[in-house]
């Protein structure tokens, strides 16, 4: 085989056994890598119903064929298991080094299964593996963890961990690497620390073999004079001000969710733009492995109290900490981002249940005592002390650290918990962006602008624009693009360059230049049409596994906040969002029945009948 | 007539707007909005987003007076 190693890495926690496990060429092919490997070995391996914290979840870390081979943004793996979040499935994708080191090491990707009756981490120098006692650093943040652990092993090694928060079971923990990166959302953090595996640290020194290393090489060749020539007049604005440049858009069409979601602008949003945010805390910017665009924000606050350094904020984590907790603090927002990268915190969830519990108190819903203050939209002071209380589960921190649905149920109002099958939205408002409210109700991780981001065709003009208020032309469009990022995700790409540089700009998105980038690693011939079906094929394992948990139409669903109350402001002012009408057309376009469940003929189609041998299933 | 222009990240340097890339520009009536970007100096074949009082605009659209018009590079929120 060539791009791919067809090398899996299997370690049984309960034995503290690891072994090879190889791979073959026709399920490689089908399922591409990444996140087509992760769904592929969940669906035979885990139980849907299954306890996300029990040993049997498998905890299964995949890189892409492409991950580390050089090709512009081949810096990413993906992390998937059971969510403790959404109690199904999820997958989250993170760069940085760690991946792209992992294949020089040799593997295409890690399965974890069982648990360890004590800390251990994993330390896998090339071909040698070895299980490490970690009882020295359970409880250290993940910038120690990283540092002891690079001076226990290598230098040059890369360390995935998670921190405090991870340990602790927070149902939103993230699995950090390289200090800063994060495969954040739906828990994934918390999974490993059910595992008690604290870390995996990676060295690799090897190549990964190319089919066709000359004909790689000229590929990449065009693609980067391509790059160079488009910013030719100016450097990309997301290396000048990081993503968190997509605020003054998301304002703009008043899609900027601000307190839980009770608006979309934001009357503070000049103040955490990432135009200021280059004026302010900026220090440099900092790229994943092979990446030409170097988004990643490197900054330091010196403002008293909220001094520190790290990297970040993103859009996401500016929105989920600022505009959603009505906080224009933009110091504080990035204390908030250190801490949570520090303890191991997804940012989204975390500002998003912090958001969730400011209303609930604002209508007296939760009561002072149980938080210890006076929680009001715009407490910036609250919104540090807070992130730092959930990581630890300290006081209060105990109950958001189990998110905002289970939080606002507790107090008797779930509908104020602003999520999708139990995952808290990410930073766009669906009344104002309908192809959003699509996405977001179908993700089968839950609410993510990550699995088939419709602001590229909505807001950002990528590849043509599409108007975010209309949503009878949507499910066609939103349902190619989830397509789109199942191949993007399994290549182990980046979003942010591929939908710009590697698909044809036509709004069906057909991705040639990652089929040329994948034929000449593989040697898989891949033709448009059969990488197009892999994309599906991936999507609807995903959805055959949310449907063996008990998922179905009732679950592709939105607060009903999204439903029923109009926007008050901004572009889409009096708008809500169309979900019912999208889904049905939505379902047609998929090949599923009416509740959703994809039909046999639709997975015999795509050769998924003979991962689901279940026969008839439940509704 | 007159529209409000707001112009954002490199945008701002590179258009002809003092002001910090924000302000007001006169135009001739009956003006759409690649006229506009001609006024303006911005480079006409760098990728660009334009709304105009919030949502999406085409080039040809016809600009009235009072408009409020955004225009700012790719970008992605990630």
């Amino acid at each position: 085989m060539k791009g791919w190693h067809g090398r899996i890495l299997r370690v049984d926690l309960d034995s503290g056994r690891t072994w090879e496990e190889t791979l073959d060429a026709k399920t490689a092919k089908e399922f591409i890598g990444g996140r087509g490997f992760g769904i592929r070995y969940l669906l035979k391996e885990a139980d849907p119903k299954g306890d996300p914290f029990c040993g049997k979840n498998p905890l299964i870390m995949m890189a892409g064929p492409l991950t580390g081979t050089g090709a512009p943004t081949g810096a990413r793996y993906m992390v998937t298991t059971l969510s403790p979040l959404t109690g199904a499935i999820t997958c989250s994708n993170s760069g940085g080094m760690f991946p792209a080191e992992l294949r020089k090491a040799g593997w295409d990707g890690i399965i974890f299964q069982g648990k360890a009756s004590s800390p251990v981490y994993l330390w896998v120098d090339g071909n040698k593996v070895e299980l490490r006692d970690a009882t020295a650093i359970w409880g250290k943040t993940t910038n120690e963890t990283d540092d002891l652990l690079r001076a226990e092993t290598h230098p040059q090694a890369r360390v995935c961990c998670i921190g405090p928060a991870g340990e602790r079971l927070v149902r939103f923990a993230a699995i950090m690497n390289d200090k800063h990166r994060a495969a954040g959302r739906s828990g994934v953090g918390a999974v490993m620390g059910s595992k008690n595996l604290k870390a995996i640290v990676v060295r690799g020194t090897g190549k990964v073999p190319l089919h066709d290393p000359k004909a790689f090489k000229e590929i990449n060749a065009k693609l980067m004079r391509k790059f160079k020539d488009t910013y030719k007049d100016s450097p990309p604005p997301l290396r000048v001000h990081g993503t968190a440049v997509t605020v003054m858009a998301t304002q703009n069409y008043g899609v900027f969710p601000t307190r839980n979601f009770q608006s979309g602008s934001f009357e503070g949003w000049e103040a955490i733009h990432g135009e200021t945010l280059t004026r302010t805390f900026l220090v440099g910017h900092r790229a994943c492995f092979a990446c030409p665009i170097s988004c990643g924000r490197v900054t330091r606050v010196e403002e008293p109290p909220f001094e520190g350094e790290g990297e970040g904020p993103e859009y996401e984590t500016i929105y989920a900490l600022g505009s959603d907790c009505g906080i224009d603090n933009l110091a504080a927002i990035t204390k908030a981002n250190y801490i949570c990268n520090e303890l191991g915190l997804d940012t989204i969830s975390m500002g998003s249940t912090i958001a969730c519990a400011m209303e609930l108190s604002e209508r007296g819903y939760l009561p002072e005592k149980d938080v210890g203050r006076k929680l009001r939209f715009g407490d910036a002071q609250a919104l540090v002390e807070l992130t730092r209380m959930t990581g630890y589960r300290e006081g209060f921190g105990d109950v958001l650290a189990e998110g905002s649905l289970r939080m606002a149920t507790n107090y008797g109002h779930p509908e104020l918990a602003m999520v999708a099958k139990g995952q808290d939205f990410a930073g766009y408002e669906p009344r104002g962006e309908q192809g959003m409210g699509l996405a977001y109700a179908t993700s089968p991780i839950g609410a993510s602008h990550m699995r088939g981001d419709p602001a590229y065709f909505e807001l950002l003009g990528v590849p043509c624009n599409v108007d975010p208020l209309t949503w009878k032309d949507k499910p066609p469009v939103v349902a190619k693009w989830q397509d789109l990022f199942c191949i993007i995700d399994s290549a182990g790409l980046c979003v942010f360059y591929s939908v710009r540089n590697l698909i044809k700009p036509e709004l069906m998105a057909p991705p040639v230049g990652i089929m040329e980038l994948l034929n000449a690693a593989t040697g898989a011939h891949y033709t448009l049409q059969e990488l197009e079906k892999a994309g599906e094929r991936i999507f609807n394992a995903e959805r055959l596994f949310l449907v063996r948990a008990g998922f179905s139409r009732k679950d592709d669903t939105l607060p009903p906040r999204m439903l029923k109350e109009p926007l008050p402001e901004g572009p889409g002012k009096g708008m809500v969002c169309h979900l019912e009408e999208m889904l049905e057309d939505y379902y047609k376009v998929r090949g599923w029945d009416q509740d959703g469940i994809p039909t046999r003929e639709k997975l015999e189609e795509l050769g998924l009948l003979e991962l689901d041998p279940s026969g008839p299933r439940e509704k | 007539m007159e529209v409000r222009v707001r112009l954002f990240a490199n945008f701002r340097e590179l258009g002809r707007l003092k002001g910090g890339g924000q302000g007001s520009v006169v135009i001739p009536d009956g003006a759409n909005v690649e006229r506009l970007l001609v006024e303006l100096g911005l480079p006409p074949d760098a990728p660009k987003v334009v709304l105009v009082n919030g949502r999406n605009a085409p080039l040809t659209l016809v600009l009235n007076d009072g408009d409020d018009v955004a225009i700012f590079p790719p970008v992605e929120g990630g």
